[in-house]
Order: C-alpha cells, then structure tokens, then sequence
C-alpha cells in the first residue's frame, strides 16, 4: 500500500514535469510520455492491478491537462500498464532491462486504444514512433529516479 | 488465468474510468468542466508554477552559453527589424485609436474586456491534444471561450477545464480548435483546423479562389468567439484535398506555441458556453 501510495504520487510529479519542465527544453513532437513511462514503472514494480490504478490516475491527470477525452485516456492508460505488470509476471520475470524494450509497446498499446475512440485524431505513425521512442530513451532516468520505491520488492 | 479477487479489481478500475467518462461528458453536456479538473488544477498550479520557473532560470543559464555564435547574427537581423517594427507599432496605435472611435461613433457593442496578462505555467501532455496551462483562472474573470493573443496574433481559446488560478488554453492547432478565417490579400474565407502537429489546415479551398503560399490569414470574427482581423498564420503549403475538388493550406500559426512565456487574455463581456469536447 505504502508503495502504491509512493508511485502515486511519483505519477502525480511525472505530471508537474511532464507540463511545465520537459516543453522547456523539449520540443512537443519528441516529448517522452512521463505520465505513462512513471504508471509503467510503478506496473513492473508491483503488481499488474496497482499498475492499472497507475495507469488511470495518470490517465486522468492527462485528461485534466488536454480538457478531454477523460474516458480515452483513463482506459488507454490503464490497458497499457496492466499489460505491462501481466507480462512481468507472467513472462519476463523481473529484469528491468526488458522495460526499455516494453515502454515503446506500452505507449503503442495506449495510443491504440486511444485511436479506437477517436480515430480522426490519427495524424500519421510518425507522431506515435516519436513519442514511444522518446519515452523509452526516459526509462532509465526515470527508473533511477524511482529506485528507492522499486527496492521494496528487492528488485534491484 | 487472473485470480477472481484481481478480476473484480480490474473491472472495479474499469467502471470507475466509465463513470468518470460519463461525468465528463454529462458536465460537457451543460457546458460545465469536469467535476475532478477544477480541484486537480487547482493542486497542481503551484507546483508547477514553481517548477516552471526553476525550468526557465536553468534554461536561461545553459542556453545562452551554447548559442551565442548564433545569436551574435540573429541580435543584428533583430537591430535591422526593431526599426522597422517601432514605425509598424506607432501605425497601429494610430489605426487602433480611429477604430475604437469608429465603433464608438457607430455605437457598435465591445466585444472583448480588458486584456489580462496571464504568465504560461505549462503544457499540455501527449500527441493527441495541444493545450497550454495559464496563471489566471476563474477568481481573475477568466472564463471558458475567452480568447487568447500575444502581439504576434491568435493563440487559442480558454477551455473549460479551470480552478479560480489557472485555466487551460485550448491551442489553435489542436486537433478540436475550429476557426472561420480569411485570406487578407484576396478575403476568400474558409474554415482553418488545429491537426494536432505545429500547423492548422485551412479545409476545402475551392480551385477558383486565388490562395498562394505566403498569404497571410485572419480571423473573420464569424462564430462569436475570436473578433475580426486578429493574424492567424500564413499559408506554407497548398495540395490537392482527397476528393481532387479543391485545396487544404497548411497554415503556419504566426505565434510560435512553443515558446510562449505569457499571453494576453481577452476577456469576454459576454461569457458564453463552450462547446463540448468528448
């Protein structure tokens, strides 16, 4: 609990970053995806439902920073690190290396399932390749960041 | 196979990103802001009022060390233009001042309140929106549809989402952002779209009407909410539309979204409501 709470609020900083720290030294098209990238690490470090949880709240945090599409971004994101804690527990047990290879997949799966509901908002595959390619240069910073929370599980 | 306990945990998320869909579009629906936005805003502006400023002070230190050789020619490309710009000011006072006289002789209503400075707290997150967040809200009389300019033209509109200290600012090339504009040159209007990148895309130009690369496009003020002959941007591209009837002009935004500091919003006199996103 004390470490769903941490990547909580862990999420909730990726946010503040994510809005007022990364456009000022990042332009919008190569932007990582902090919010995900965070839920993700919290997904691999936990358990896949505590990853969903993550998944929403940065979902809905998005939604509150774009005015819209709450429904898509909650679900998107939570789809995405679901899968992420599954496929730790369910395949690649606990080498947070594969993480660097999963982020990319994560944030195709969440734009995905965004594109599902509003599939006029698709502006090519360009955008998507970028944004998933910039998140996964992020992991290991981020993951750095948040070791003190993944030690719990004895991961590192 | 999920354990049934994690299952319920799985469809009880599920629900909850239902619900908190349903509320959204319910609250759209009357023209009102998501029930959670205006707290969550509310939270996070000084958090990211703070950082914000961190994150220019440190960018103010780094960058000017490593682009000074640029900056050395883009300062005497800037003296040359400063001129130039000072005489275009003055000329603009001077045809601002006749209109204001104007619409007072024809006792045309004002549509706009005093322009408010609003400092730029941040931005918006992922590929599929293109917002901006700013230090006024609904305690400064900000209020959903206002528009907002700096002295280089159009940046967008208030959004819904909004706590009495910050609101959103949807961006003119968001992919929602509709706006009736004009080509000034030949006054061909159309209807320009955000696409979500860095440009807009002025939608089924018809073959006849005369639009070239480099023409300037305004507002109309059709719609009620931007007033007329605000800049909106200038035609970059012009290519064929998918029906081969007409025309799409991509449209440069003559503000530069990503570096904006502060802005200038234009109250409204008359708040009215916004148009529902979902």
């Amino acid at each position: 609990m004390k470490q769903a709470l941490g990547y909580s609020l862990a999420v909730f900083v990726a946010a503040l970053v994510q809005s007022a720290v990364v456009p000022e030294f990042v332009p919008h098209a190569w932007a990582p995806d902090l919010l995900l990238l965070t839920s993700c690490v919290g997904a691999w470090s936990t358990t896949a439902e505590t990853g969903a949880a993550l998944g929403l709240w940065g979902g809905l945090l998005t939604a509150v920073l774009s005015d819209g599409y709450m429904g898509s971004f909650t679900f998107s994101r939570l789809v995405a690190a679901y899968l992420v804690g599954r496929l730790r527990e369910e395949v690649y047990g606990d080498s947070p290396v594969i993480l660097v290879a999963l982020i990319p997949l994560a944030c195709l799966s969440a734009d995905a399932v965004f594109l599902l509901f509003n599939p006029r908002h698709y502006s090519g595959y360009g955008v998507l390749l970028r944004q998933a390619a910039a998140t996964a240069i992020a992991v290991p910073l981020v993951w750095f960041l948040l070791k003190p929370l993944t030690k719990d599980r004895g991961l590192l | 196979m999920a354990a049934p306990g994690r299952r319920v945990t799985l469809v009880g998320l599920c629900g909850l990103c239902l619900l908190l869909s349903v509320a959204h579009k319910q609250a759209a629906a009357v023209g009102r802001q998501s029930p959670v936005a205006a707290p969550l805003l509310a939270v996070m502006g000084p958090g990211q009022r703070l950082l914000s400023s961190l994150a220019r002070g440190v960018k103010g230190v780094v960058l000017p060390f490593a682009s000074r050789r640029a900056s050395a020619a883009e300062t005497a490309s800037l003296r040359q233009r400063a001129g130039l710009v000072d005489g275009l000011e003055a000329r603009l006072r001077e045809v601002e001042a006749q209109n204001a006289r104007l619409k007072e002789l024809l006792g045309s209503p004002q549509e706009q309140g005093r322009p408010l400075l609003a400092s730029v707290l941040g931005e918006g997150v992922g590929p599929w929106s293109r917002t901006l967040l700013v230090g006024r809200g609904g305690k400064d009389g900000v209020n959903p549809r206002d528009v907002v300019v700096t002295r280089q033209g159009v940046v967008g509109q208030v959004a819904k989402s909004q706590s009495p200290w910050s609101s959103v600012v949807l961006l003119l090339t968001d992919p929602e952002s509709e706006i009736s504009v004009l080509v000034q040159r030949t006054r061909a209007q159309g209807l320009a779209r955000g696409t979500g990148g860095d440009t807009l895309s002025l939608l089924q130009v018809p073959k006849h009407l005369d639009v070239r690369e480099g023409d300037s496009i305004v507002t109309t003020g059709k719609g009620g909410v931007f007033p007329a002959g605000l800049l909106v941007g200038r035609v970059t591209r012009l290519h064929r539309d998918e029906s081969g009837t007409g025309y799409v002009a991509s449209i440069a935004p003559a503000v530069d979204l990503g570096r904006l500091e502060e802005v200038l919003v234009l109250r409204s006199l008359h708040p009215g409501e916004a148009s529902p996103r979902l």
